[in-house]
């Protein structure tokens, strides 16, 4: 037991010496690196400064304290955390989606963060420190997404963007309609089951939501100028899903939705000219690059794929040039993951976008940082290397733009959350650890015969597998 | 009737939903209308409640007066564990109460007197939560109600067109979104029904309900005979929350989506107060706010007056229920907490009571590979004795329960793995005894041998933790009870899955599970042919678990229950991206089955039959 | 009009005239002579060539080297600044066989029932599927194309990326007989038919060993079959046996003609394959193979190669490291496990060049790495001698290119397959030249 007990510790401090130390010396030096900083070029031979999380002060000539901790990356590659605009990573429930109703507006994100997924810390250990937690897209108006910083070993709270905007999923296209014109499993075609069934019934039921969330927002307005008044009135009730949709006329829940063809990107924006709010960011917008022109009227900005195409129907007409010309049409435009595999790598969908679309080097890095930033509200606090913004960092042994980079670290705030060289170092004591719990327990199962069951714990799944309003088949064979 | 797409449209998040559709023109204008016709019913829940206290307190003393006779157990060692243990002490009953414990007590002429010597006698243990006599599903509501659901039951499951005017089917399990729901409706007693649990030195147990998110208010109850009003000690205890997902057929179906029914139900519970409140304040002139009995069932959780337990065993889901329960200032206990090791501060800090289950997770029997599993799922497994230790070092109230257990035997068993793992063992019998009496307001009849408290008394062969111990006697309500042998895999506390067993049956377990275990293959008369799946149930802590595979791949069973030789079960399928929610129920015989599926409204036949069974393990 | 060169205007097209107006069509099959000249040529074979010449000429390589006569009636590409490299082979897609995902009538992947060794995917493979010209945009000439799903699943095909027939595409038309170890854990497989279900494990277990009985079951027949068959050839007296289609196609498996290509992932089902395998005297090949690095010695010894990827892949357990699957080849590299990279995708077969090149930024040596999408596949399914390198006599699948093509910022400048240069439009490019310009 007692050998247990002490490679269980020493297993834990090895995972929080490498927390600690940037932490509590206050101040952090990283330099000789060539500082890719996503909102004023590149700095060679340069130097960030961090202090209590943030970044004081960036550029060729920083000077630190005389006990700031140092990291000497000559030859390496700075970059701020890299931001995922789509994301389900960190959901405690498996399928994202509450899709028994059209319109979800009522169900939150936050309130179902899964701090423990270990694809947060994969996704850091491909730099990524920021994600955006989305609903699924089972309905035309969704639940509400949360933002997370991926501080992996924090809670679910502390992990909260507790200052981002709040955001909300809509849906349109396939999967919103899907329970209405598809096949039920038992048989049958086309037999409308749950409306709508139609691109047109998509536009009909999100215009029948603020139908009544507009008379919701009138109620709750004539309630607070008759107390205002002097009056005593009763208080309208509450409907967390009205609430939501008025909060979108109110302009406090941004709007990011689903989508995948012109047409429907189109129609959204009428429905939101008609209702007089905006769209905020179109998700997946595969066919962006068709309307980008009236996107960027619109001031919506887009969140895409770098190359997925092909998985479904309305993902045919999808081309890797969609974020460069998206971009190129002055729409602010983020490259996304959608899954647990490219939230790791992030960079490298990136840099396809250079190949494919003839993107400028910081605009490529900005679509998976500062232009996230600005799609999730929160491009004041991160998004580029900037002095005053959090520390959220990434070094890479190579230039991040090339296949054979690696993250050698990433920063979450200031704290060191990912440190290749002590992964490394970790993984005999885990093993070890592993190993001698399962011996432990094995005696133990001798002594004594256990007469209750467990439930067998649910198998991990990729959210490939979890999530079919996503994304296309990628499985292994 | 022609079929009104609009009509389907839009399930509501709402307690009191869609009873008001957006686009009715006759309601749309009066908020009260939200809670419509169909309530009435129950603006006295509580004064029935009230009146059912009465009546159990006057049963109860006829009890003790039909019951003269004095029994005196001599000689043994005797844990009073609010005093000083006694050694060589004596415990005198009568008329089902300990008249008197003491080294020297004077022993009744008339008293019966059981030697003791060498033995320990303990005041009667506390299981504090389980659904020990109680049926395994909820009694069938919706019927009869005209037009109107219940109150909570928000979401009539997805319809076809076609029915979409007509009568829904009903849901599957109207149960897990009434919070009216009380135990001691539903409590379903036979004369064995407690044979086994108290053989195991268990007099007094939380009973509740267990489907769904509002499972509905538990009742405190003595392990006595078998009439229902004589067992009640204090009913409703609690109101039993789980914010788990799945499994309603309809809205919600994900867990986000429970918290927001939760959250909306309790805002709705606000609304319904506030609304009452003030139509009392001036009847006159007002319109009278419809009753609603969900709502109504909720007010003196709302205020306080009674605790909501949520079921939660790991650090996110007791943050998650801690956090609902300040929204909405509940007090908030938590049941399972089996991984609550890590969050034992905040669980101080929130002033939680902890009703820690001794259900310690166990290793899948069908490992292949025993590294295959994550670490972390090994290592709460090896924590989980140790969290009784960190709760009392915390300072965190706890009493022990039951999780469940398929057999009662191992709740002493486990208990004493805590001790082992660090809790002090006058802990460890507090937490078994005098610590559940106080956490469930009890303190005066039970928890402890003194004088004047109820005659709930235990008499083991040896110290109760010591893994040979027998049970000797056993005392409910003064009464004693014969000693049975526990039955090797046999009846338990609802145990793994039996949920409660067969309604009058001895409390469901292990036999009765025997009947659904196994991989079934079913046939599906779907429309568009014989559709083969194959299903492989499993017994579970949570109750009977399993998987599906069908040609769109597998998935894992929601809720499963067994009825007698009723199986309920729901899954839902990804269907090309799409999910379906679908739910089932059919009949076994032996080694076949047959039954109903239905899936966004319709109804198709299913019939299949189990496979032989390999020798596994 | 040249879609490829607009698309990539920073570094221009040279050869507008050459790979000319006709989009994505395959090339028309014209004896022609080409010469690169003064390129970088990376032969993967041989040494690199700092400056050099490749001749094409009938489809084939004829000379290449540093000094290489080529008549004036070649045409030439000047290769300068340029590097050409053989084309890439992805050792397992879906391609041709599938064309939009999610709609189940473009899906001819997975046949019904347990035994399909008669099912061909070359003679499903769509010739002219959008999906093609996309996946040879970053250099992939040639590819594996696999029936998948059963227990035999059918016959996996060799294709190359350009032809108006099958015919034409095929470098080998049945390569090998995909056939996928039953799972004896872990999730279902999707299929209802086979019952190959995923079921708990104890009776998933249970299904497995039938599955396998019932494996080499149809192997002993296949042999029993081929020995009749055999004996009725040389004794025209004995009595007739009713043909069998199954059958018929086993029987150059079970004789080693052509290797089986066996899914297996975790430890015991590459065990079980190997076992297989040596019982019954076939040919392996491992794909899927996520747990070969534990069977590695084993794989070493008895030179079974193994078929990665995609390496991309999430970890399956929750305690593998972060890299396990990035760093997968080079540990297999280092115990000398043969092996070759797949995407096991069709849409994203252009992504070839980056599954190699992640294995490479987690410590699997950049010529290991080139040839794990060139040569090793090409030794792996028998065909090293036609394609793989940049070999005198073998085919001219060629890419000119101006860097790494494993690299992100790569551009593929020119490609040939079969001698012949190939269009590298695509639907892709076409529709960015669309709305690029959108007024």
């Amino acid at each position: 037991m007692r050998t247990i007990r002490f490679t269980l510790c020493l297993a834990i401090l090895a995972a929080f010496t490498a927390v600690a130390y940037a932490q509590q010396s206050g101040e952090l030096l990283i330099k000789n690196a060539t500082i890719m900083t996503a909102s004023h070029g590149t700095i060679e031979n340069g130097s960030i400064l961090i202090r209590n999380g943030k970044i004081v002060s960036v550029g060729k000539n920083v000077t630190a304290g005389p006990n700031a901790q140092v990291i000497d990356a000559t030859g390496m590659y700075v970059t701020p955390g890299f931001i995922d605009a789509h994301s389900h990573t960190a959901s405690e429930d498996p399928s994202v989606n509450e899709g028994t109703v059209s319109v979800s507006a009522m169900v939150r994100m936050r309130d179902v963060v899964n701090d423990r997924d270990p694809n947060i810390y994969r996704q850091l250990a491909g730099g990524t420190t920021t994600i955006h937690l989305m609903h699924g897209s089972a309905n035309s108006i969704g639940g509400q997404n949360v933002v997370l910083k991926l501080k992996w070993g924090s809670t679910a709270e502390e992990m909260i963007l507790q200052d981002a905007p709040r955001t909300i999923k809509f849906a349109l296209g396939e999967n919103p309609k899907r329970q209405g014109n598809q096949a039920n499993p038992f048989g049958g075609t086309g037999r409308p089951l749950r409306y709508p069934a139609t691109r047109m019934g998509v536009a009909e039921t999100i215009r029948e939501a603020f139908t009544e969330g507009r008379e919701y927002m009138h109620e709750w307005d004539a309630y607070e100028s008759a107390k205002k008044r002097g009056e005593n009135p009763l208080q309208p009730r509450r409907d967390l899903k009205l609430d939501a949709i008025a909060d979108i006329l109110r302009g406090k829940l941004l709007v990011h939705s689903h989508c995948y063809v012109a047409p429907e990107i189109l129609m959204l924006m009428s429905v939101a000219d008609e209702f007089g709010w905006k769209v905020h960011t179109f998700q997946h917008v595969l066919e962006g690059y068709k309307v980008a022109k009236e996107m960027a009227a619109h001031g919506a900005a887009g969140s895409t794929f770098s190359d997925w195409w092909a998985y479904k129907m309305e993902a045919f007409d999808a081309i890797p040039g969609n974020a460069a010309i998206m971009a190129r049409n002055g729409v602010v435009t983020s490259i996304n993951s959608d899954s647990a595999d490219l939230a790791r790598r992030l960079y490298q969908e990136a840099a396809k976008t250079i190949k494919y679309g003839n993107v400028p080097e910081e605009e490529a890095l900005r679509f998976v940082t500062l232009n996230a930033a600005k799609q999730l509200g929160i491009d004041r606090r991160t998004g580029s290397i900037d002095e005053g913004k959090d520390a959220d960092l990434v070094i890479f042994n190579a230039h991040p733009f090339s296949i054979y980079a690696r993250v050698e670290k990433t920063f979450v705030e200031g704290e060191l959350l990912f440190d290749r060289e002590k992964d490394i170092q970790r993984r005999d004591a885990i093993a070890r650890e592993k190993k001698a719990l399962i011996e432990a327990e094995r005696r133990t199962a001798g002594q004594q015969q256990p007469s209750q069951q467990m439930e067998t714990p649910p198998p991990t799944l990729t959210e490939e597998e979890l999530d079919g309003h996503r994304h296309p088949e990628r499985r292994k064979n | 009737m022609q079929f009104d797409p609009f009509r389907d449209r839009d399930e509501h998040s709402s307690i009191i939903p869609s009873v008001c559709p957006a686009k009715s023109k006759t309601v749309q204008e009066s908020i009260l209308l939200m809670f419509s016709k169909r309530i009435l019913t129950l603006v006295g829940v509580f004064v029935l409640c009230t009146g059912l206290f009465a009546a159990w307190s006057a049963h109860q003393t006829g009890v003790r007066a039909s019951n003269g006779e004095a029994v005196a157990i001599r000689g043994g060692t005797v844990v009073t564990v609010s005093g000083a243990t006694i050694q060589k002490g004596t415990v005198v009953i009568r008329g089902g109460l300990i008249t008197a414990v003491g080294a020297d007590v004077p022993i009744p002429a008339d008293a019966r007197v059981i030697d003791a010597t060498g033995m320990t006698v303990y005041p009667g243990l506390f299981d504090a939560y389980t659904n020990l006599g109680l049926p395994a599903a909820a009694p069938a509501q919706g019927g009869g109600r005209g037009g109107g659901a219940p109150a909570i039951q928000v979401a009539v499951p997805l319809t076809l067109p076609g029915q979409a005017g007509g009568a829904a089917t009903p849901a599957p399990t109207p149960a897990g979104r009434s919070p009216e729901l009380l135990a001691t409706d539903q409590l379903r007693i036979a004369a064995d029904t407690f044979d086994t649990v108290r053989s195991a030195g268990i007099t007094t147990v939380l009973t509740s309900p267990r489907d769904g998110m509002f499972q509905g208010q538990s009742a405190l109850i003595n392990l006595g005979g078998a009439e229902v009003e004589k067992l009640i000690l204090k009913s409703p205890v609690s109101l039993n929350v789980a914010i788990r997902r799945g499994g309603f057929g309809g809205y919600p179906s994900s867990l986000m989506g429970v918290v927001a029914f939760l959250r909306q139900s309790f805002l709705d519970a606000q609304y319904y107060r506030d609304a009452w409140a003030r139509y009392e304040t001036n009847k006159r002139g007002m319109e009278r706010p419809p009753v609603d009995k969900s709502l109504a069932a909720l007010q003196p959780y709302l205020k306080r007056e009674m605790p909501v337990v949520f079921q939660a065993n790991e650090p996110g889901e007791i943050r998650r229920a801690l956090a609902f329960g300040e929204e909405f200032n509940l007090q908030t206990w938590i049941a399972g907490a089996t991984q609550s090791a890590e969050v034992v501060d905040l669980l101080k800090h929130k002033n939680a009571v902890v009703l820690l289950s001794l259900n310690y997770p166990q290793r899948p029997a069908n490992l292949d590979n025993p590294e295959d599993e994550a670490l972390r799922t090994i290592k709460a497994r090896a924590e989980a004795p140790k969290a009784a230790a960190a709760l009392h070092k915390a300072g965190v109230r706890f009493a022990f329960q039951s999780g469940y257990l398929a057999q009662p035997r191992d709740f002493l068993t486990n208990a004493a793995r805590a001790i082992e793992a660090g809790l002090p063992k006058e802990e460890a019998i507090k937490a078994l005894t005098l610590y559940p009496a106080q956490i469930f307001g009890v303190a005066e009849q039970l928890g402890s041998l003194e004088a004047g408290k109820i005659a709930n008394i235990v008499v083991t062969s040896a110290d109760i933790f010591d893994r040979r111990t027998q049970v000797k006697y056993v005392f409910v309500d003064g009464k004693q009870y014969e000693v049975k042998a526990p039955a090797p895999a046999m009846a338990g506390p609802g145990g793994p899955g039996g949920r409660g067993g067969r309604p009058g049956g001895p409390g469901g377990g292990a036999a009765s599970i025997a009947a659904a275990v196994g991989v079934w293959t079913l046939q599906i008369n779907s429309p568009q042919g014989q559709m083969t799946v194959t299903m492989n149930i499993q017994p579970g802590a949570g109750g009977l678990g399993g998987d599906i595979t069908s040609q769109f791949g597998t998935t894992r069973l929601g809720d499963v229950r067994l009825n007698g030789n009723e199986l309920i079960f729901n899954y839902t399928v990804n269907a090309g991206g799409n999910e379906l929610p679908i739910a089932a129920q059919g009949t076994i015989q032996g080694d076949s089955i047959r039954g109903t599926m239905t899936v966004l409204g319709q109804q198709v036949e299913f019939t299949g039959a189990r496979a032989p069974r390999g020798n596994e393990e | 009009m040249n879609l490829k060169i607009r698309m990539n205007a920073a570094t221009g097209g040279l050869l507008a005239a050459l790979v000319s107006c006709i989009c994505a069509l395959p090339a028309l099959a014209q004896n022609s002579e080409y010469a690169i000249k003064d390129a970088k040529i990376v032969t993967v074979t041989g040494a690199v060539i700092a400056r050099g010449t490749v001749h094409i000429k009938d489809g084939k390589i004829v000379a290449v080297g540093e000094r290489v006569n080529v008549p004036g009636t070649a045409k030439v590409i000047d290769g300068r600044g340029l590097s050409v490299y053989p084309g890439m082979i992805d050792s397992g897609t879906r391609l041709g066989l599938t064309e939009v995902g999610s709609v189940q009538e473009t899906q001819d992947i997975t046949e019904l029932g347990d035994f399909n060794s008669n099912a061909k995917a070359v003679l499903a493979v769509n010739m002219h599927s959008e999906l093609i010209p996309v996946a040879r945009a970053n250099g992939v000439t040639s590819v594996i194309t696999s029936p998948r799903g059963r227990l035999v699943s059918g016959q996996a095909a060799m294709i190359n990326l350009d032809g108006w027939t099958w015919q034409e595409m095929a470098v080998k038309p049945t390569v090998a007989m995909a056939m996928e170890y039953p799972r004896a854990s872990g999730g279902g497989r999707g299929g209802g038919f086979g019952g190959f279900g995923g079921q708990a494990a104890g009776n998933q277990r249970e299904q497995a060993r039938r599955q396998v009985e019932a494996l080499e079951k149809k192997l002993e027949e296949a042999r029993n079959y081929a020995n009749a068959k055999e004996a009725r050839a040389k004794d025209p007296s004995l009595p007739a046996r009713p043909a069998d289609l199954v059958l018929e196609a086993l029987i150059p498996v079970v004789r080693g003609e052509i290797p089986v290509l066996m899914t297996a992932n975790t430890e015991a089902e590459i065990k079980g394959a190997i076992e297989i395998a040596d019982k019954n005297k076939l040919k392996l090949i491992i794909t899927g193979a996520d747990e070969a690095v534990k069977v590695a010695s084993l794989l070493k010894e008895k030179n079974i190669p193994v078929i990665i990827g995609p390496v991309t892949e999430v970890p399956r357990r929750e305690d593998d490291p972060y890299d396990r699957n990035f760093a997968q080849a080079a540990e297999l590299h280092k115990a000398g496990v043969r092996f070759a990279f797949q995407t096991s995708d069709a849409a994203y077969v252009r992504n070839l060049p980056y599954q190699a090149g992640t294995a490479a930024a987690f410590g699997l040596p950049k010529d290991e790495a080139l040839k794990a999408v060139t040569i090793y596949p090409a030794q792996i399914f028998g065909v090293d001698k036609m394609i793989g390198s940049i070999e005198a006599g073998k085919a001219a699948n060629l890419i000119v290119t101006d860097g790494d093509p494993l690299e992100f910022r790569t551009n593929i400048k020119h490609m040939f397959i079969n001698g012949r240069p190939v269009d590298l439009s695509s639907r892709h490019t076409k529709l960015y030249d669309k709305f690029n310009t959108r007024p």
